[in-house]
């Protein structure tokens, strides 16, 4: 598997908790995700979610949140190291050598996002368009997850 | 491998979730007022019947919510999944 | 001698010829061929041996159902034990005869396989591409299905279109809810497939039935439509001069093939005729006895059987999944009437053959029957019938037949017992896949890891984590090293990378009261700023977790856990919150690695961070024990907490996870005119052990309560409820003779563990009082130390115990689990 398959993207993220009825937006569908202001908004809970954006504009997003949420019960916290991100190209057979969600591209389209297991590890999938999976992992075991992706991507080829 | 259906995500496998024993078991309203039977009976003690059961469950690599189940311990299988704080099925 | 035909063999390709090795002995065969029809094509004849009783025998079947011809694959690729009917010749096979078990070689004399998983959901699963099969799939198909059809055959005939099929498969087992596990494999991988189906069809298929009769495992006897596959299929003429003995039509049909190759068929005979002297006259004695529904996957999912007076054998009877379907000749369709024939009379039934992989006979049927027994699944564990690798494909059915008719029952009283998966042989190296070896269990590295190993750290495991144990310098051995980095912290400054511990941010109105009830002390009476130290109990009073928790703000606080714990902590935080006290307005997120941690203690560590440089003020006055500060430090935001498990001046540099490797190069830089050196685990744990700071999971073990350590200021001492405290006062948990954390002052290093006695009259068993928790060699006080529980043991202090041990016995005397700096003056610098 070449390097441009797995490429690390660097990208800010905050850790959304309130009511969903008093966010400043739509919220998104379990496992699905929505947009506001420009950033990506993905199902985590029920009263959780995880909203993406740009390298370095976490002080930002979290100060819209703030703002948006004021008065409320909320946390909003800057979760931007505590994973990284990987986008996978055309990876979703390699992806199912090691997570037992429905990833038939029939089923996992674009929008969809999952807190699942890869092998042994936590991930957050995000199928960013037909081709692209953006998927979440700690830090941590970022050296385990690409390492079993290689493992079975040498295999498969 | 179980199929579990997460009241939040739906149909997911055995390996995400985690058991969590006898489901409608609330902390004791005043725990000093039981004595050391009553308490050990609220800790120790649980149903373990041939059948139908009421049960918790965590989907732990998931979505993360607590949830509530009635099982079959005779067949393994879910009759039912609910939501934490929903009344259970009759 | 070659038994190959000029002509025919749906399944070879002849213009592509394959040279093999077996036994030692080179071979041609063809593409399409198995190992089994190669060598018979060659006039192997026999070639394998019977496990216990070593005699000779050969190919009998065309299939899985295969009990005699096992073989070893040596090239190119490894397979310890697989019947030859089932293995695909590829060019430049070298494969043995095998008897009974396969051998584990040195992985170095073998190539190995690439296994790999895959994950796969269908709508429809069928298992099996012969014609019913192949009809279930396009049916499902129709129905807009996704459809995968799996076959055990290197080879599935007229596959159907918009189907996924995969031959070479082999289905281990069907479990719960639709899951199925398979194994692909061909000569380059062995992949193991785990599919989750809606629907299951089972097109399994039937086994021909052998018969019991003396000497029926002799080599040239073989199963009927086994000897018609290898004509059809493979162009070989298993034998010239054929006698079959049939029950049912498809017999002659099966002779009917051999003839037309070429075969003379020198009799046929019937029930009541006489089959001993059969074989004499014979190269190739055919059997054909009926057909059995291939049924272990339908049984192991709760299906039922009954007998069929039609088949005389066992048919699908309810009780399985909803989900799950028999079809085809797995359900009787399509097979051959036939009568009831198990065995052929004799005086002597020492040599008529049920087992062949076990080499058990009638004679070891009845003789099990003879002792008492009268359960096929008794039968069965007593002489081991249907228990090879085979598991009964050919004996399952004879075998409960021949119980009944001995025990004078109708066929129907007892049926064949089951099979378990894996339904064949599997390596563990399939089962694998990629998780072995350095991806058996994620290894999970902090941000600062590629320094330590650029520093040769010797690295310990604490749990999922490589954390380095100590850091050798110039050939150290782990002594020196842990010795030079203690006196480091105790006398200069040491830098410790603390990444791992777990670190959970706990915000809303409801966040103190929240933490006033999962910890032994209240935090609701933090001042914002200030840090405190508790333990998390289990409900049943047992020290469960450590951590200090610091508040932020009103509403806000970040709370530590140990290493080990942090994921057990956010559950349990979750699992209170989710499911007792919805109504608390607090919400509790994971932020273990969005920082990066940097410990750095000793009497010099002040002045190392302000060599740094920080805008923080560190003075004492200004930055006491136990609060925490926000600032800069080498220009990067920090929060520095000042907190001390060494019992040095101590702070711990919080700084955002991307920047931990800049500012642990900071500090070590800065810091190298101080003396400061990185330290280990391992010094880690003797520095706090000198200061008799405990460490949960090493010195407890869910056995214990706070006032067992000793540690009864950790619990308010109010009425306010707490998870654990009302198991604090339960009779078990005020015991007199409860173990009590202890200090040891040893004659020598105690292994961790050691089992502590009282008195030591040398002989077994002596009353254990305790155990030895954790256990070093003091650099600071230059001799060895230990904590231990010991019952009653803070009213011992000063008694001697001793430590029985293999070697010879460590006598040690018991002190207050307090070594070094007992009045604390070295925690301020």
């Amino acid at each position: 598997m070449t390097d441009e398959r797995l490429v690390a993207t660097d990208l800010a993220q905050v850790s959304l908790r309130a009511d969903p009825r008093d966010l400043p937006f739509e919220q998104p569908d379990p496992n699905a995700m929505t947009t506001w202001n420009g950033r990506d908004v993905l199902w985590l809970g029920p009263d959780e979610w995880l909203v993406v954006g740009e390298a370095g504009s976490e002080v930002s997003i979290e100060r819209e949140l703030q703002d948006a949420l004021a008065g409320h019960h909320r946390s909003v916290v800057d979760v931007s190291s505590n994973r990284v991100v990987f986008d996978l190209t055309d990876g979703l057979d390699l992806l199912a050598t090691g997570c037992g969600l429905d990833l038939d591209a029939s089923r996992w389209r674009p929008g969809v996002c999952a807190q699942t297991l890869f092998g042994g590890a936590q991930v957050i999938l995000h199928q960013l368009d037909e081709r692209t999976t953006r998927v979440f992992v700690r830090p941590s075991f970022a050296g385990y997850f690409m390492e079993r992706l290689r493992t079975s991507a040498s295999v498969t080829s | 491998m179980l199929l579990i259906r997460c009241p939040w995500c739906g149909p997911r496998d055995e390996v995400e979730f985690h058991y969590g024993g006898q489901a409608h078991i609330g902390y004791p309203e005043s725990p000093d007022a039981l004595s050391d039977e009553e308490w050990a009976d609220f800790l120790f003690m649980r149903d373990n019947p041939w059948g139908p059961f009421r049960e918790r469950w965590h989907h732990l690599h998931g979505c993360r919510r607590w949830f509530n189940a009635v099982r079959d311990t005779s067949t393994h299988r879910f009759v039912v999944t609910y939501r934490m704080g929903e009344e259970p099925p009759a | 001698m070659s038994r190959r035909l000029d002509a025919g063999g749906s399944w070879i390709d002849r213009s592509k010829p394959l040279l093999f090795r077996f036994d030692d002995q080179g071979y041609e065969g063809f593409e399409g061929d198995t190992l089994a029809s190669a060598l018979l094509a060659n006039g192997v004849e026999g070639g394998f041996t019977s496990p216990i009783l070593s005699r000779p025998r050969g190919v009998m079947t065309a299939g899985p159902e295969e009990p005699n011809a096992f073989v070893e694959i040596s090239e190119p690729w490894f397979d310890t034990i697989v019947a030859a009917t089932m293995v695909e010749l590829v060019d430049g096979l070298v494969a043995g005869s095998r008897t009974g078990v396969g051998r584990l070689p040195d992985p170095a004399e073998v190539p190995s396989v690439d296994a790999t998983h895959r994950h796969v959901h269908v709508e429809t699963l069928v298992v099996g591409g012969g014609a019913s099969g192949r009809r279930a799939a396009v049916a499902a198909v129709k129905r807009g299905d996704r459809v995968l059809l799996m076959d055990e055959r290197h080879r599935v005939d007229a596959p159907p279109e918009d189907v996924t099929v995969l031959p070479r498969t082999t289905v281990l087992g069907v479990y719960d809810d639709g899951y199925v596990v398979a194994h692909e494999r061909s000569a380059t991988v062995s992949c193991l497939w785990h599919v989750r189906a809606s629907r299951v069809v089972l097109a399994t298929g039937a086994h021909e039935r052998f018969v019991a009769f003396a000497g029926n495992d002799r080599p040239g006897v073989m199963l009927a439509s086994a000897a018609a596959t290898y004509v059809e299929r493979f162009g070989v003429l298993p034998g010239e001069r054929v006698g079959i003995f049939t029950t049912n039509d498809s017999g002659i049909r099966s002779a009917e093939a051999l003839r037309a190759a070429g075969a003379d068929i020198a009799y046929t005979l019937g029930v009541g005729q006489d089959l001993s002297a059969a074989a004499e006259d014979v190269d190739l004695l055919l059997i054909s006895g009926g057909w059995n529904p291939n049924l272990t996957l339908w049984r192991s999912l709760g299906g039922r059987l009954r007998y069929d007076e039609q088949l005389s054998s066992f048919l699908p009877d309810g009780g399985g999944p909803s989900w799950l379907e028999v079809v085809g000749s797995a359900d009787g369709r399509g097979l051959a009437a036939s009568e009831a024939f198990w065995l052929e009379p004799a005086g002597d039934y020492s040599e008529h053959f049920v087992d062949l992989q076990r080499d058990q006979t009638v004679a070891d049927i009845a003789e099990a029957l003879d002792a008492g027994l009268v359960s096929v699944e008794h039968v069965k564990r007593v002489t081991y019938i249907g228990t090879a690798i085979d598991q009964g494909r050919t004996s399952g059915v004879l075998t409960a037949a021949i119980v009944n008719q001995l025990l004078g029952a109708g066929p129907e009283a007892q049926g064949p017992t089951g099979a378990r998966p894996p339904s064949v042989p599997i390596s563990y190296a399939t089962i694998a896949g990629p998780d072995r070896g350095d991806l058996l269990d994620p290894i999970r590295r902090t941000r600062i890891h590629s320094w330590h190993e650029e520093q040769d750290a010797v690295f310990e495991d604490v749990g999922q984590w490589k954390r380095p144990r100590y850091f050798p310098r110039g050939g150290e051995d782990i002594d020196a090293a842990v010795a030079r980095e203690c006196l480091a912290v105790r006398e200069a400054a040491g830098v410790l990378d603390a990444s791992t511990l777990g670190k959970i941010d706990v915000v809303g109105p409801d966040a103190a009261a929240f933490l006033d009830r999962m910890y032994t002390k209240r935090m609701s009476t933090l001042p914002v700023g200030s840090i405190r130290y508790g333990f998390m109990l289990g409900l049943d009073g047992m020290v469960a977790d450590d951590g200090v928790a610091m508040r932020l703000g009103e509403d806000r606080f970040l709370v530590t856990t140990t290493t080990g714990n942090a994921a057990m902590v956010l559950d349990r935080f979750e699992e209170w919150l989710q499911t007792e006290w919805p109504d608390l307005r607090v919400y509790c997120t994971s932020v273990t690695e969005q920082w990066t941690d940097v410990a750095v203690a000793g009497p010099r560590a002040r002045e190392v961070l302000a060599a740094v440089g920080t805008d923080i003020d560190l003075a004492p006055e200004a930055f006491p024990f136990m609060t925490f500060r926000d600032g800069e430090m080498a220009g990067i935001p920090v929060r520095i907490a000042r907190v001390s498990f060494t019992g040095e001046l101590s702070y711990e540099v919080l700084v955002d996870g991307r920047r931990g490797l800049e500012l642990w190069t900071a500090v070590l830089t800065a810091g190298t005119p101080f003396g400061i050196a990185p330290y280990g685990t391992e010094a880690m744990h003797v520095l706090r052990a000198e200061k008799g700071f405990v460490i949960v999971g090493q010195d407890t073990d869910g056995t214990v309560t706070p006032d067992d350590l000793g540690m009864s200021w950790m619990v308010r001492k109010d009425d306010s409820d707490f998870i654990g405290r009302r198991s604090l006062r339960r009779a078990d948990s005020v015991r007199e003779d409860r173990k009590q954390l202890v200090g040891l002052v040893p004659d020598e290093l105690l292994p961790e563990g050691a089992q502590l006695v009282e008195v030591n009259t040398g002989q077994i068993p002596m009353p254990m009082i305790g155990y030895v928790t954790s256990s070093y060699t003091s650099a600071a006080l230059g001799r060895p130390i230990a904590l231990a529980m010991v019952e009653r043991g803070r009213s011992r202090h000063g008694e001697t115990v001793y430590a029985p041990l293999p070697g010879g016995t460590i006598s040690a005397e018991i002190v207050p689990p307090l070594f070094y700096d007992p009045e604390g003056t070295r925690r301020d610098g």
